[in-house]
């Protein structure tokens, strides 16, 4: 497509004008999307996995039913971004049944957070609590994207998340107010989950890829925004619980309202998310394995039978 | 109708227990399957019918409260294992997709049976309470047909792994039928639907025509349930289900969760 037709974009992309799945795009455009939105629904998928673990054990009937609805629409969040980025694909001709494969050869990487351990019921609690606020807050920022679609998907996403948000908040005021073994349960999840929501929002200086996707308005805000929204929402939340916040640094500069914090070791977290090489990584990737590969035969024989179906009248 | 009688309460927590021991069980072993179906159209699927089911067997429990009873949440946090009535096919740990999908699809022809006696039974909360899953129930029994029907036109391979599932869950079928304790309990009612023997006939006659039409073989007698259905006093897999499912719950009891 000519020069011309690129320039003619970015004067509507710079109009704050919306762009549609049958608008034209630049390539890198496209190209950007796809990765976004495929390693968010991705993530919403992985993001099954370490709850999942607390369903069969969850301590009350509400919270069974809570958890259980909860993760439903986290594959369902996965659902509709998957349709989004299968709609992207369409010219590179890569349906769900590859975009799904790709994680597990390897190909699309998900959340860090999904690659830790969820040991205790509280961290079940904390990953609503945080990483579920965590995704609001990226998710919040993405509203306004560029990409309608998108932002149309994410409204509803967001709105679900913040339901989880409340669930996970109501555990942890649970926890927080009960027994000393249920505190301490509590105080540890935190403790286990605070570094990991630091490397969330990614490094402080963005990678290239962000840094297009502010140009093309796909993101409108840098990382290091979007931690210090999250700092700032949530180390008063967790001393009014009376729980320690587990970073010595993290102290706010009165007069810039910045605040300082330990780094996390992005290297180390950097290679769990490049490499799989997380404590969870592939305990969770072979249950995926598992539901995709060895129940192909399943979504095979169901295209097959859709014909045989109409003409049987069942 | 008036308070229920004394029979007729002891009559409704001998109908309404297996009941809701199914349907708790069969939701809590479905919700092992997050994450896990086939593909997530499937999984959402199957993730709404373990929340309609466990909630149905909460709405089932709180109507026996309502008389009285224990609460739901002393039935399956703190009953002792002797205690629950569920049927076998509700609880067996989870095997693979096809194993899973005909053991739906029995207990959901079984349970739409089971609902349309137990209507007959003229107690205004459970009509309501019936009324109520009835609405939801009905996508499941849907829903199942069609995943049946799926690996039954699709293909020889899938029609193989349905065949074998049929094979597998059979035995598991005759207990399904058998209440707790003697014929007074459905016989108060003075409702024939509620006989064991009818339920069979009817369930029977019901899946007859639907492997008919999938052009499965009719695997035989269903056959007399066992002594001990829906007893479950030494049932190791049910200890291990139970123990699991309150492992969190027991390192506070009395504690807010």
């Amino acid at each position: 497509m000519s020069e011309a037709a690129e320039t003619r974009f970015m004067e509507r992309i710079e109009a704050g004008e919306l762009i549609e799945a049958t608008d034209w795009m630049p390539e890198e455009y496209r190209k950007l999307l796809i990765k976004q939105i495929h390693m968010h629904g991705i993530s919403e998928i992985m993001g099954a996995y370490p709850e999942r673990e607390w369903v069969t054990k969850a301590p009350t009937i509400e919270r069974k039913l809570a958890l259980n609805a909860k993760i439903q629409d986290e594959i369902g969040h996965g659902q509709i971004l998957m349709r989004l980025a299968e709609d992207l694909s369409r010219p590179y001709n890569r349906g769900r049944e590859i975009l799904m494969s790709d994680v597990i050869e390897g190909r699309v990487k998900f959340h860090n957070v999904f690659h830790m351990a969820a040991p205790t019921w509280a961290d079940a609690g904390v990953v609503s609590f945080l990483v579920d606020g965590g995704a609001i807050v990226t998710q919040t920022s993405l509203l306004t994207s560029s990409y309608a679609p998108y932002g149309r998907m994410l409204k509803r996403i967001v709105a679900e998340e913040s339901f989880h948000m409340q669930y996970g908040e109501a555990i942890i005021l649970a926890l927080a107010s009960g027994t000393e073994e249920q505190r301490e349960m509590l105080q540890g999840a935190i403790d286990r989950w605070w570094p990991t929501m630091m490397f969330f929002f990614g490094p402080r200086e963005m990678g290239k890829g962000s840094q297009r996707m502010m140009y093309y308005r796909i993101r409108s805000q840098t990382n290091e925004e979007l931690r210090q929204k999250f700092i700032n929402r949530y180390i008063p939340r967790i001393k009014t619980l009376g729980l320690k916040v587990p970073d010595p640094a993290a102290k706010q500069d009165p007069d810039t309202g910045v605040w300082s914090y330990t780094d996390p070791d992005w290297e180390w977290y950097s290679n769990v998310v490049y490499n799989n090489v997380g404590p969870k990584s592939q305990e969770r990737i072979a249950l995926r394995r598992q539901a995709h590969n060895d129940l192909r035969w399943f979504r095979e024989a169901r295209m097959r039978a859709v014909e045989v179906d109409a003409s049987v009248g069942a | 109708m008036e308070r229920p009688t004394h029979d007729q309460v002891s009559s409704l927590e001998h109908l309404l227990i297996p009941m809701a021991d199914d349907e708790w069980m069969i939701g809590h072993r479905g919700s092992e399957w997050l994450a896990l179906a086939p593909d997530l159209e499937e999984d959402l699927a199957l993730s709404s019918t373990s929340q309609d089911e466990m909630g149905h067997a909460k709405l089932l429990y709180e109507l026996l409260e309502e008389l009285g009873q224990p609460s739901a949440d002393e039935r399956i946090f703190s009953r002792d294992a002797s205690h629950w009535h569920h049927a076998a096919l509700t609880t067996r740990p989870r095997q693979g997709w096809a194993e899973w999908s005909v053991r739906r699809y029995f207990y959901e022809v079984f349970d739409q049976i089971r609902r349309s006696a137990l209507s007959h039974v003229p107690y205004p909360p459970l009509v309501a309470a019936l009324r109520k899953m009835d609405r939801e129930e009905v996508y499941h029994v849907a829903h199942q047909r069609s995943v049946m029907a799926a690996m039954a036109y699709g293909g020889s391979e899938s029609f193989g792994y349905l065949n074998e599932a049929v094979a597998d869950v059979w035995p598991l079928l005759p207990d399904l039928f058998e209440w707790t304790g003697p014929d007074e309990h459905w016989v108060v009612w003075d409702a024939g639907v509620l006989a064991p023997s009818a339920m069979r006939g009817q369930f029977e006659a019901t899946v007859r025509q639907d492997f008919h039409k999938w052009g499965l073989s009719w695997p035989g007698d269903i056959g007399p349930a066992r002594r001990e259905a829906r007893h479950h006093d030494n049932s190791a897999e049910l200890e291990a289900l139970l123990t699991e499912m309150r492992s969190v719950r027991t390192i506070a009891p009395a504690s807010a969760w």
